[in-house]
């Protein structure tokens, strides 16, 4: 765990540098009436597509620069990157010989390294949260804490449902860039699905299989908290651990 | 020396009831043997004749029932249920059903009639000291890879206290024997059993009393030793660091460099004390001096000596003769997946080999070469002449200076021909 100090310093300040771009950017949009026409000749379809909605007020603007597509992109990447280390990558660099000669359980060493995960994830969403709350009102952008929370909560969540498919891809075969592949495939999969619903009807019953859909596509930010889809992604998360916990266990380490 | 199965299973006891319940059933096995026959104790405590070197005709063993009450059943008679007689040879395998006190069964080798003791005992019991655990025990173990190679109907035994060596070129299957033993993979055939506990489902608890050396130890390489040695501690249930320190100060090791910026002499070194914390009662070391320098050498040589001295099992694998043959008691050897050799070094080391490979002038008359003492297996290939000699290479060099030779060469043999060469030989 601690090898990996230096990276998390680094995506620290990613999403802190991240976060003091976008902000600075809102009061250059805010009260910006060409900005509000230009956006209101889209087509219909376009805005939903991109979530192109009241981007001159503060959750509009979040809306639609931070949680559609760049925080989600940012946190989700740190976690499918660092999931798909956790074990493949100790197998890659033959690491875990050495480890699992010591007297743990495969399970102990899975569940470990998924705290790790949880962790990571939790600094990383709580430095966003803070990021906007507390700095955003310089950048005359001002928003409660619950729908911050609340979109926060859903981000955190979804990356580290990412993560933990990372990390349970990476047990059940050993392989980083195959973890990073699968886990990848299926985040952009379903982020189109999830967006592509609102504008194609017949996707829309298929939605809901999307993860997407559950953490962010609730608009959390205008609507709050959504229990039942945050279970869905939270169970999600359990499926994958266990998943992670069944295959390592099951297997022969590389070589 | 601990006994699971007195304490895990065994059959349904009337005097001590409560004992044997509760306890998950476990796969145990004892040997009582120096390699050649050995007996299994299993789940229902099948008691088995079993063979551990390369002869495996079964049925030149039976178990013979020496005295205590003793309910069994007799696999290979069928099943039939019935109370064995004292002094009664049965078939080679039994399942005990019942005993009560102590009860002593022997190995009885019909080849030979040579027998190994082994006795149990209730809980109430004290006559087990007879009984050893073989430290390591492989039952007719088969691992195959998907891309080839891999281990084939291996079944090994080395007891408690032993150092085998286990000696083969790269690739013959020494490291997948040892992460199989590890439980890093898991065997397609067969049973692996360690301090008489199952590898897979007990392997924790087996590996707490493991030390682990690989050849080429990867470890962390942001990590500096004293991170990652204590890291390591904690997980082996928060062990001592003076101990630890003291081993890191004797090797001399830097405890605060970054592992990638340490030499692999280091990094072995690193390995070493990881291994050695702890105590551990079996030391599994891989090639553990390939490619360090002899200074290193030494240092892992002086180790693994001092290991022995304090009467640690030792597997060690190696493709170097002399690095086995200097420590171990028992050397194996295995190629291309399968055991083809168990020997002691001791009867190793009582052959010295040569062979020569001598070319003439003319088509050469082998029976001069025959006549002298400790030559043998001579072969006559159009001038050439090859055979071996055993002891002393006087005679020879003096019948060859007779001769007029185009080409010589006196060799000592690999590993593999001293092997091969044994096994040519009559036995004594």
């Amino acid at each position: 765990m601690r090898e990996e100090r230096r990276a998390m310093l680094g995506w620290l300040a990613g999403v802190v540098m991240f976060c003091v771009i976008m902000l600075s950017m809102y009061p250059t949009i805010h009260g910006n009436q060409g900005f509000a026409k230009l956006l209101n000749a889209y087509p219909e379809p376009l805005k939903k597509l991109f979530n192109l909605s009241d981007y001159t007020t503060a959750s509009g603007y979040l809306r639609t620069e931070f949680f559609s597509f760049m925080a989600p992109l940012l946190i989700a990447l740190f976690a499918i990157l660092w999931g798909s280390d956790l074990i493949a990558g100790e197998e890659e660099r033959r690491t875990i010989d050495a480890l699992l000669a010591n007297p743990i359980s495969r399970r102990r060493v899975v569940a470990e390294k998924w705290l790790a995960l949880l962790t990571g994830t939790a600094i990383l969403t709580a430095v966003l949260e803070l990021m906007l709350g507390l700095v955003g009102p310089l950048f005359k952008l001002h928003i409660g804490w619950t729908p911050l929370t609340a979109v926060v909560l859903g981000l955190g969540l979804l990356a580290l449902a990412f993560g933990t498919l990372a990390l349970a891809v990476g047990a059940a075969t050993g392989a980083r860039g195959t973890a990073r592949g699968i886990t990848t495939a299926v985040a952009v999969a379903t982020y189109l699905l999830s967006t592509l619903a609102q504008i194609v009807t017949w996707l829309q019953p298929v939605r809901p299989l999307s993860l997407w859909y559950h953490a962010l596509g609730t608009d959390p930010i205008s609507t709050g908290f959504h229990p039942m889809h945050l279970v869905v992604v939270a169970l999600s998360i359990a499926a994958f651990l266990a998943a992670a916990l069944w295959l390592f266990d099951r297997r022969d380490l590389a070589t | 020396m601990n006994y699971p199965w007195l304490a895990c299973d065994g059959p349904p006891n009337r005097r001590t009831p409560s004992a044997a319940s509760g306890a998950p059933p476990t796969s145990t096995t004892f040997v009582e043997s120096e390699g050649q026959v050995g007996l299994k104790f299993r789940k229902n405590l099948t008691i088995e004749a079993v063979h551990l070197g390369l002869d495996s005709s079964a049925e030149t063993y039976r178990l013979k029932h020496v005295r205590g009450v003793l309910r069994t059943r007799t696999i290979a008679n069928g099943d039939r249920h019935h109370r064995t007689e004292s002094n009664r040879v049965c078939a080679n395998r039994l399942v005990a059903e019942e005993w009560v006190g102590i009860v002593q069964i022997e190995v009885v080798s019909l080849a030979s009639g040579s027998a190994n003791q082994v006795r149990m005992s209730n809980m109430e019991g004290n006559g087990h000291d007879t009984v050893r655990a073989s430290t390591v025990f492989l039952d007719h173990v088969t691992k195959h890879y998907r891309k080839g190679g891999g281990v084939d109907d291996l079944t090994l035994s080395v007891g408690p206290g032993e150092v085998f060596g286990f000696l083969g070129p790269n690739g013959a299957g020494k490291t997948t024997t040892i992460r199989l033993i590890l439980d890093l993979i898991r065997p397609t055939r067969g049973t692996i059993s360690i301090f008489g506990l199952d590898s897979r489902s007990e392997s924790v608890a087996i590996r707490r009393r493991i030390g682990y050396i690989p050849g080429d130890v990867a470890l962390y390489d942001r990590l500096t030793p004293r991170e990652i040695l204590s890291h390591f501690a904690h997980l082996r249930g928060g062990l001592a660091w003076s101990a630890i320190n003291a081993q890191a100060e004797e090797l001399e090791l830097e405890m605060d460099r970054q592992i990638r910026t340490l030499s692999k002499g280091n990094r072995q070194k690193v390995g070493l004390v990881a291994a050695l914390m702890g105590d551990p009662e079996l030391l599994l070391l891989d090639e553990p001096t390939s490619g360090l320098d002899p200074l290193v050498q030494q240092q892992v040589h002086e180790a693994l000596r001092r290991a022995v001295r304090e009467g640690r099992t030792v597997f060690l694998s190696s493709h170097i003769l002399s690095e086995v043959g200097q420590v171990a008691d028992r050397v194996g050897l295995i190629r291309e997946g399968r055991l083809i050799a168990v020997e002691r070094v001791a009867d190793l080391q009582q052959r010295p080999v040569h062979l020569v490979d001598a070319t003439f002038r003319s088509v050469p008359d082998a029976a001069p070469f025959e006549a002298l003492p400790g030559v043998g297996a001579c072969k006559i290939d159009g001038h050439a002449l090859h055979f071996e000699v055993s002891g002393s290479l006087n005679p020879v060099v003096a019948t060859l200076a007779a001769a007029e030779l185009t080409d010589l060469s006196i060799r000592e043999p690999s590993l593999e021909e001293l092997f091969l060469s044994f096994y040519e030989q009559p036995r004594v």
